[in-house]
This record gives structure tokens, C-alpha cells and sequence, in this order.
């Protein structure tokens, strides 16, 4: 469960506004964002390329053959 | 002829071309309707009317003189109101931005202005496409004002469904798009991302967020995506790919396509009458030529956790400074969906684009040997607004997978539900090869009577 009082500590450290309202609701989101992740099971344990940035390749589009 | 607000693109087009329609009639008869309407509907928060009849006196001209410039010229079209449009206010829905005027075009509208495109006005969304509707008010559904016309491009929807508008564009981070236009019974387009410039678009996501047309018919979405899409130096996202005549690929019949349909999530506690109409939806398809395929995607409904940590921590690296400055002004929704991206850790973030990245080797493998992904759009028809003040459902279940990937998506309508809402159908289609998208969709229009529908509009 997200720490109410380590939001507040977070949000005042980084000069943001939140009202107490929405740090309930964001500690919520969290919980409910990290318990989602969790779902997907063991971390992957291939190594994905570092500095990674997506963009569909246009070679592959092209380099494709239809289906059918 | 058809009531001119009622005229697709292509009609209208066709005869604004032959010197039959006069695109400052077409422009008075849209600008009669939204004084006559929108005040309930809400679709628009600002209207350019005596820059619109300028414009359209200006392509009437043109075209008089000789001087067409194509399908689009004098076709009146509506901005969703996140998009830069110079001289003509761009609030994003917020209060922080609420006297906004761009002194440029966004890329994409620049395009469409060159194409001889009409601005009318802008719509109405979700404050910076994710927040609430509270400085402008929501926008009640066209076929029913109780309920929500969808978001966050809800007013672009609403306003092409009720006929306050040919053709408009959204923007699609997890289905902006793609959800109000199957809610109000359009067709909606997420291009390829790189597809078309973000350049002048408010941003919440850069790795997710695109542009697209939101159209009565496939045609006009194929009609309207070429002249937006391209390279933009503006944008470095944007891919260096030839664009096509989109309209070139769509034919009546679909043999030799296959058609990939997702074993997982897409099928799982479907209303009825959302699973009853895309069974029928697939049996037209394979009547028409198409090879349906059912394939196995695994991730394909787990990825709703990394999706919301990715475009949060995105978009609050693109709002820090303003949530510093202007907090106190950001609606609450949008406060604390901006601003929950400061609290993910940066591993958390990494986790989240690894993941991304095995999906997407996923999904392209998956690609390996079909055409086209067809799937319901939503799980639901429209909902009230009542609910999405209070705590709607997750309405990118079945969109952000073609965020998070970059493939091509649109909805197009295939039936209603039986109090009356439109059901929404998805195709995706390989990167870049929006013309197989567009080629089945247009071919399903041909044999179905679903995108013809329009809403009784009640009188605000």
C-alpha cells in the first residue's frame, strides 16, 4: 500500500500542489497500477537492449509479405 | 441529395468539384445546426463561423476560378480543441490555458488547410486529454444525452454522429479515438505511429500519442489521412516513409486477406449484444473473401498496469514545470493523473518499456501470418454520464495495445445494441499498411448498413 505521508513528503520535496484528496486517490492509482504489473508475473529474464526507444521500423513494414 | 449536413467527404467533395454545392452553404447549414443544437451537446467549445465563411467563400472562388486543390477543398472540418490552430483559440480543456491563441498550425491542421479544408471550429475533450470537463462541460451522447459520448476526442465524435461536422480530427494515446468514435458510431483512426506529426498538439505521451481522422466512412478517413501524414521536421518521431493514396486500396471484395482474431481478452465478458454483433461482423467478412484466423496473442490483456505507468511518467515529465507553476489551476482528475507520474520509481518505468518491448516482439510475430487483427473496440455501448463522473469502466481495454505498439487501429460501427447505442469494431493492421486496414473496413461498409445510421438530435 503507497504511503500516504511519503507522497506528501515526495510532492512538497518536488514543489508540486496536491491536495490531501488527490494523494488518496493517486496512492490508489498506484496500488491499483503496481498490483496490475505484479499480475504479469515473474520479471522478464531476457535482456532487452538498453536505451531503447520505440519506433515501428519502416523496414519491417516494408520487408513484410502479405498473409495471403 | 442527401441534407447537406448528413454528406460524406467524398459526397460533398464530389460536388463542390462539379460547381453543385456552394462550401459556404455546406458551412451555413453546419453553423446553423450548431447554434440550433450544441448548446446541450456540447460538442464544440469554440466556433470560427466568420473565419470559416471567409474560407469557404475563398475555395469557392478557387474552384470557380480553376484552381481545385483536390477531394477536400471546401470540406468543412472541426479541431479537437488540444490542437494548435492559429488565431483560433486552444484551451485543451483547462483553465490554464483557457485564453490560448496559437500564432501556428499544428502540422497536420497546416496539411489539411492546404488541402483546402474549411476550420470550423474546435472540440470539445477531457482537460489535456486525460483530466475532467468542468471549465466547458461534458459532452451527452448524440443518441441520447443522459449518456457520455466517450473521450477524450468525445466532442470530435459527437459533433461528426449529430452532423455538426463532415470530418474532425482526435488525438489517440490509448484510444481517445478509437473509444468516442465506437460509442457515437464513427469511424475513428489511430495511424501508424510516426504516421503524422504531433507537432502543435498539446502532448501527454510522446511514445504513445498520435493523430488521426474521425470520418463518417472509411473512404473519407482514407480521403483525409493522406494529406496529414508525411515526415515533419518538427516532429523527429515521424517516419521518412512513402505516404499512398490510401483510397487506392479499397475494394468491394476481400480474398486472399486473412484475418487474425485474438484468442485472449478480446472474447472475455463481452455484453451480448457487443459479442452477438462482431460474430456477425466476422461472418460478413469471411462472406466477403477473408481468411478468418484465430491466433494467440498472450499479453494481449495484461498490459493495462505498464500502459498507466508509461503515459504517466510521460506525462508528468512533459507537465512538471506547469503542475509547479499553474497545480492549483489543474482540474483534480488531471492533477492527480499528471501528477501520479512523479511517483513511480525510474526502474518501475524501465520495467514497464521492457515489458512493452516483449509485446511488441509478441504482436509482430503474431503478424507473421495475417493481414489484419479484428476485435471488438469496446467491451460496452455507451454508459451514462453520471458513471464517468463517479467511476467509469476501463475504456482502453481493448485500445492501448496498439498505443503501446505503434500498429495502426480504427473502430468502424457494426450494429447497435438494443436500447439503441452504437457498437464499435477494430481492425489493426501492420505498420504503415493503414491501406489493409482501411481496404477491410471499407469492404465490410459495402455489405452493412451501420455507418448511414444518424442520432434524432433533441433541441437544448
Amino acid at each position: 500500500m503507497s504511503d500516504r505521508r511519503a507522497l506528501r513528503e515526495e510532492a512538497d520535496r518536488l514543489g508540486l500542489y496536491f491536495e490531501d484528496s488527490d494523494l488518496d486517490r493517486i496512492a490508489t492509482l498506484l496500488d491499483q497500477t503496481r498490483e496490475s504489473v505484479q499480475a504479469l508475473g515473474p520479471q522478464p529474464t531476457e535482456w532487452i537492449e538498453p536505451g531503447y526507444v520505440f519506433t515501428p521500423t519502416p523496414a519491417a513494414a516494408r520487408d513484410a509479405e502479405p498473409a495471403g | 441529395m442527401s441534407e447537406l449536413h448528413e454528406l460524406t467527404i467524398a459526397q460533398a467533395g464530389a460536388l463542390i468539384q462539379a460547381r453543385r454545392l456552394s462550401p459556404v452553404d455546406l458551412v451555413r447549414a453546419l453553423l446553423d445546426r450548431l447554434d440550433r443544437y450544441d448548446g446541450l451537446y456540447r460538442t464544440h467549445i469554440t466556433v470560427a463561423a466568420d473565419q470559416a465563411l471567409e474560407a469557404a467563400a475563398t475555395a469557392e472562388q478557387e474552384i470557380a476560378d480553376g484552381h481545385s486543390r483536390g477531394p477536400l477543398h471546401g470540406i468543412p472540418v472541426s479541431f479537437k480543441d488540444n490542437i494548435w490552430t492559429r488565431g483560433v483559440r486552444t484551451t485543451a480543456h483547462s483553465k490554464t490555458m483557457r485564453d490560448f491563441v496559437p500564432e501556428d498550425d499544428a502540422t497536420h491542421v497546416a496539411r489539411l488547410r492546404a488541402a483546402g479544408m474549411v476550420l470550423v471550429g474546435k472540440t470539445n475533450t477531457t482537460e489535456f486529454a486525460t483530466g475532467d470537463m468542468v471549465e466547458f462541460g461534458d459532452v451527452p451522447h448524440p443518441y441520447d444525452p443522459a449518456m457520455f459520448a466517450g473521450s477524450s476526442s468525445g466532442g470530435s465524435a459527437s459533433a461528426v454522429a449529430a452532423g455538426f461536422a463532415i470530418a474532425t480530427t482526435g488525438t489517440d494515446t490509448a484510444g481517445s479515438i478509437r473509444f468516442p468514435a465506437s460509442s457515437c458510431g464513427i469511424v475513428g483512426v489511430k495511424p501508424t505511429y510516426g504516421r503524422v506529426s504531433r507537432f502543435g498538439v498539446v502532448p501527454l505521451s510522446w511514445t504513445l500519442d498520435s493523430v488521426g481522422p474521425m470520418t463518417r466512412t472509411v473512404r473519407d478517413a482514407a480521403l483525409m489521412l493522406g494529406p496529414m501524414a508525411g515526415r515533419d521536421g518538427h516532429d523527429p518521431h515521424t517516419a521518412d516513409v512513402p505516404v499512398p493514396d490510401f483510397t487506392a486500396a479499397l475494394t468491394d471484395r476481400l480474398d486472399g486477406v486473412v484475418l487474425g482474431i485474438p484468442e485472449e481478452h478480446y472474447f472475455e465478458n463481452l455484453e451480448p449484444a457487443v459479442d452477438a454483433a462482431i460474430q456477425v461482423a466476422l461472418s460478413e467478412l469471411a462472406a466477403l473473401g477473408a481468411a478468418i484466423r484465430p491466433i494467440s496473442i498472450p499479453m494481449i490483456g495484461k498490459l493495462a498496469g505498464i500502459g498507466s505507468v508509461i503515459v504517466e511518467c510521460e506525462a508528468f515529465a512533459l507537465h512538471a514545470d506547469r503542475l509547479r507553476r499553474l497545480g492549483r489551476d489543474y482540474g483534480p482528475k488531471a492533477r492527480r493523473q499528471i501528477g501520479s507520474g512523479a511517483f513511480y520509481s525510474g526502474a518501475e518505468f524501465l520495467y514497464a518499456l521492457q515489458v512493452r518491448e516483449l509485446f511488441n516482439r509478441e504482436l509482430a510475430a503474431a503478424f507473421a501470418g495475417i493481414d489484419a487483427l479484428v476485435m471488438p473496440t469496446l467491451p460496452h455501448t455507451a454508459y451514462s454520464r453520471e458513471v464517468q463522473r463517479s467511476g467509469p469502466p476501463d475504456t482502453s481495454w481493448g485500445t492501448r495495445q496498439f498505443n503501446l505498439s505503434g500498429y495502426p487501429a480504427m473502430t468502424i460501427p457494426c450494429g447497435f445494441d438494443p436500447s439503441g447505442y452504437p457498437i464499435g469494431m477494430q481492425i489493426a493492421g501492420r505498420p504503415f499498411d493503414e491501406a489493409t486496414m482501411f481496404r477491410v473496413g471499407h469492404a465490410y461498409e459495402q455489405v452493412t448498413p451501420w455507418h448511414e445510421q444518424r442520432p434524432t438530435l433533441q433541441e437544448g
